[in-house]
């Protein structure tokens, strides 16, 4: 099901979303004259909007990033039992 | 107090326990208030597991440098440091805001989520914090006010710096999971708090900052130079920074949202 937008409302908030909260777009617009229910349908037209396009380097990156998180934490998980290890042994 | 918590036959330390509790709640309350907006999703969730690792590691290293010596002249490796020494709140929340400035920028993500966090970190917090108050860490400075408290002379004996443990003290963790409260309450009720996304959270990091440096003075930690202890020497450049962005902000005007088209004309072109 598709709600029709109003064109203008729709500009603005797909212009200003990234940088203000939808709390204070809706109340701009309203504040402007637009009626509630149709800042509301804009606005929540927008949150069902795809999200942006994710380039091939950003997957990458992604699970680059998730990998070097795993080792951290391995790492920090091993060398806490090494080192426990060790105190209990020379304790 | 409750030095540790007893789950069936496991026995947990309180203060490890609360702060476990205090970051699965958050993040429970995070990731509940991003499905709600429809903004999870899988770099979010990237995101914010680098953004705990990332606090983990700050928190762990604000505070190592000041037992290296000790560590090395022990002859444990200085990962010992890492593993099983002090723990910083401030160290943990500069590590973990710097792991998502850093993990935001490589996955090329533009959505400010910081307001999201607004409430989520005092909440975590004040569960922190009671974990805190119950292990019966050293409190603050003596004081000679009402509500001053004692801790008992087993839990006094086992810090190895307590000035303030001869009498009654001042509930510097009391002061903190007060402050957390109110602010998660205020975020929670009220927020955003400010209309550009992620500044309710500097607000709060602001406001946290501020109270922090004041706390500093009753809570009895060592003077390092200046007549200021550590986190107040740190939080100085840290809340400067959040003051100059604010003061920024307001000078440019960027709270006015700019002017939508006319209500009227778009009426006009519609019919």
């Amino acid at each position: 099901m598709t709600t029709e937008v109003d064109p203008r409302i729709a500009e603005y908030v797909r212009k200003h979303r990234e940088r203000y909260t939808p709390e204070a777009i809706r109340q701009r617009l309203v504040e402007a004259g637009y009626p509630a229910a149709d800042v509301d349908a804009a606005l929540m037209a927008m949150v069902q909007e795809p999200p942006r396009h994710r380039s091939a380097w950003g997957t990458v990156l992604q699970v680059l990033l998730i990998t070097i998180a795993v080792i951290c934490v391995g790492a920090l998980l091993i060398g806490a039992v090494c080192i426990a290890l060790i105190l209990g042994i020379n304790g | 107090m409750l030095p540790t918590v007893e789950l069936g036959s496991l026995q947990v330390s309180t203060h490890d326990f609360f702060t476990m509790l205090g970051l699965l709640v958050g993040v429970a309350w995070y990731y509940r208030a991003l499905q709600r907006d429809r903004l999870l999703e899988p770099r979010i969730v990237v995101i914010s597991v680098t953004a705990l690792l990332g606090g983990a590691v700050g928190a762990h290293l604000l505070t190592s440098w000041e037992f290296a010596d000790e560590v090395a002249q022990a002859g444990l490796p200085l990962t010992y440091v890492l593993t099983h020494g002090p723990k910083s709140i401030l160290g943990g929340l500069a590590g973990g805001y710097l792991a998502i400035v850093i993990s935001k920028r490589v996955l090329g993500y533009r959505l400010s989520t910081g307001d999201y966090y607004a409430a989520t970190i005092p909440l975590a917090l004040a569960i922190g914090r009671i974990g805190c108050f119950l292990a019966e860490l050293p409190l603050g400075t003596p004081t000679g006010l009402p509500w001053g408290m004692t801790v008992s002379p087993e839990a006094a004996a086992a810090f190895p710096r307590c000035p303030g443990c001869g009498g009654p003290m001042h509930p510097s963790m009391l002061y903190e999971i007060g402050f957390h409260a109110a602010a998660f309450g205020l975020i929670w009720r009220r927020s955003p708090l400010l209309p550009i996304r992620g500044d309710t959270l500097k607000l709060y990091l602001l406001a946290y900052g501020l109270f922090r440096f004041g706390v500093e003075f009753v809570r009895g930690n060592e003077v390092q130079a200046f007549g200021l202890t550590g986190p107040q020497l740190v939080l100085i450049p840290l809340t400067a920074l959040l003051v100059i962005h604010f003061a920024r902000r307001l000078r440019s005007g960027a709270y006015r949202l700019p002017a939508p088209p006319a209500a009227q004309t778009a009426r006009g072109e519609g019919t």
